[in-house]
C-alpha cells in the first residue's frame, strides 16, 4: 500500500514541478508550487518524518505561497522579458552539471532503512534509549533540537531574527 | 480587500481556532509533532489571514509594527536568557537542569518549553514582519 502512495505522489511531484516551469502565468506557477510542497509533506508523512512534514506544510505550502502571492501583486502578471538564447544554453549546462553532482552524491547514501548503516547501529538507538529518562520529552525530535542540540537551535533562532530585521531594513531603506 | 461578507465572516470564525491550535502545537511539542517553529508559523498565518481579509491597517490596531519588531528581539532574548540564567545558577550554557526552582526532570521539561516559547515569538514576529513589509506597498 505504501509503495502505491509513494509512486502516486512522486508522479504528482514531478508533474507539479514540470507544470510550475511550463506555466507562463506566474500566478499559476505559484499555486502549483504550493501543491508541490503539499505533496512533499505527504511523502514525508509516509516516511514517518511528521515534524518535517508539519514544517513543510506550514512553511512551504502556507507562508511561502502567501509571500509569493504578495510579491506577485506588485509585478507584471506575465513576465515576457526576453531571455537570450546563449543564457538558456548556459542554464541548461548548469542544470545538468548540478544534477550530475547530486546523482553522484546519491551513490554514497545508504540503502533505505539499512539496519547496518553507521547511524542506525549506535547513534539513533542511543538517542531512543536516552531521551526519555534524560529529558522527559516523548518526542525525540524536539528533545534533540531543544536539549542535545540546544546551542544550534539558539543560533538558528538568531539567524531568523537577523534575516527578518535585515529584510525589514532593506525594504525600508531611504525612509525616515 | 473588497467587502466580501462570506470571506470576512469565515475569517472571523476561523482565526481564533488557528491561534489556539498554534498554541497547542507549541505547548504539546514535547509529546506530539510540532514545537516552537511550527507553532510560530501557524500563529503568524492566523494574523496574516486576518490582515489579508481586513487590511494591514486593521492589523495595526491589534499589534503595531513597533511591537512586532520588539517581539523579534524578545524571542531570541528569552532563548539566550535561559542560557545565561543556567550559567548564573552554576551550570553550563542552556543546562536546563540548573534552572532555578526546578529539579533535573522538571527543569528539562520547563527549559524546553521556555526556549520553544522564544523560538515561537521570534518566528511569529519575523513571518508577520515579512508579510507586512512585502504587502504594504500594495496598499498605497
Amino acid at each position: 500500500m505504501t509503495i502505491v502512495i509513494d509512486i502516486l505522489f512522486l508522479t504528482f511531484l514531478i508533474f507539479a514541478a514540470l507544470l510550475s516551469i511550463y506555466f507562463k502565468n506566474l500566478l499559476n506557477s505559484t499555486i502549483v508550487l504550493g501543491a508541490y510542497s503539499l505533496y512533499v509533506a505527504v511523502l514525508w508523512t509516509t516516511l514517518n518524518a511528521i515534524d518535517v512534514a508539519f514544517t513543510e506544510a506550514a512553511v512551504g505550502a502556507g507562508i511561502s505561497t502567501v509571500l509569493f502571492l504578495a510579491v506577485f501583486t506588485k509585478i507584471q502578471p506575465e513576465d515576457r522579458s526576453v531571455i537570450k538564447r546563449n543564457r538558456q544554453i548556459l542554464a541548461l549546462g548548469t542544470l545538468f552539471f548540478v544534477g550530475y553532482l547530486l546523482i553522484l552524491g546519491i551513490t554514497d547514501m545508504p540503502k533505505f532503512g539499512d539496519p547496518n548503516w553507521v547511524t542506525n547501529t549506535y547513534l539513533i538507538p542511543d538517542y531512543i534509549e536516552r531521551t526519555m529518562h534524560e529529558t522527559g520529552a516523548v518526542n525525540i525530535v524536539t528533545a534533540i533540537l531543544g536539549s542535545y542540540r540546544g546551542f544550534d537551535t539558539n543560533g538558528e533562532t538568531a539567524v531568523i531574527f537577523i534575516a527578518g530585521i535585515c529584510t525589514y531594513l532593506i525594504l525600508n531603506r531611504g525612509e525616515n | 480587500m473588497n467587502k466580501d461578507i462570506i470571506l470576512k465572516t469565515t475569517t472571523r470564525i476561523i482565526v481564533p481556532f488557528i491561534l489556539v491550535f498554534s498554541l497547542y502545537v507549541l505547548a504539546h511539542g514535547e509529546i506530539s509533532p510540532g514545537g516552537g517553529f511550527q507553532g510560530g508559523v501557524i500563529f503568524a498565518a492566523g494574523f496574516i489571514l486576518y490582515s489579508m481579509v481586513f487590511g494591514v491597517e486593521e492589523l495595526y490596531k491589534i499589534i503595531s509594527k513597533k511591537v512586532i519588531i520588539f517581539l523579534t528581539a524578545l524571542g531570541v532574548s528569552i532563548y539566550t536568557g535561559v542560557g545565561f540564567i543556567t550559567m548564573l545558577n552554576g551550570g553550563k550554557f542552556l543546562e536546563y537542569a540548573k534552572i532555578p526552582g526546578f529539579d533535573m526532570k522538571s527543569g528539562n521539561a520547563m527549559g524546553l518549553l521556555f526556549i520553544e516559547t522564544g523560538v515561537f515569538i521570534t518566528v511569529f514576529s519575523v513571518m508577520l514582519l515579512l508579510y507586512i513589509e512585502v504587502a504594504k506597498k500594495y496598499d498605497n
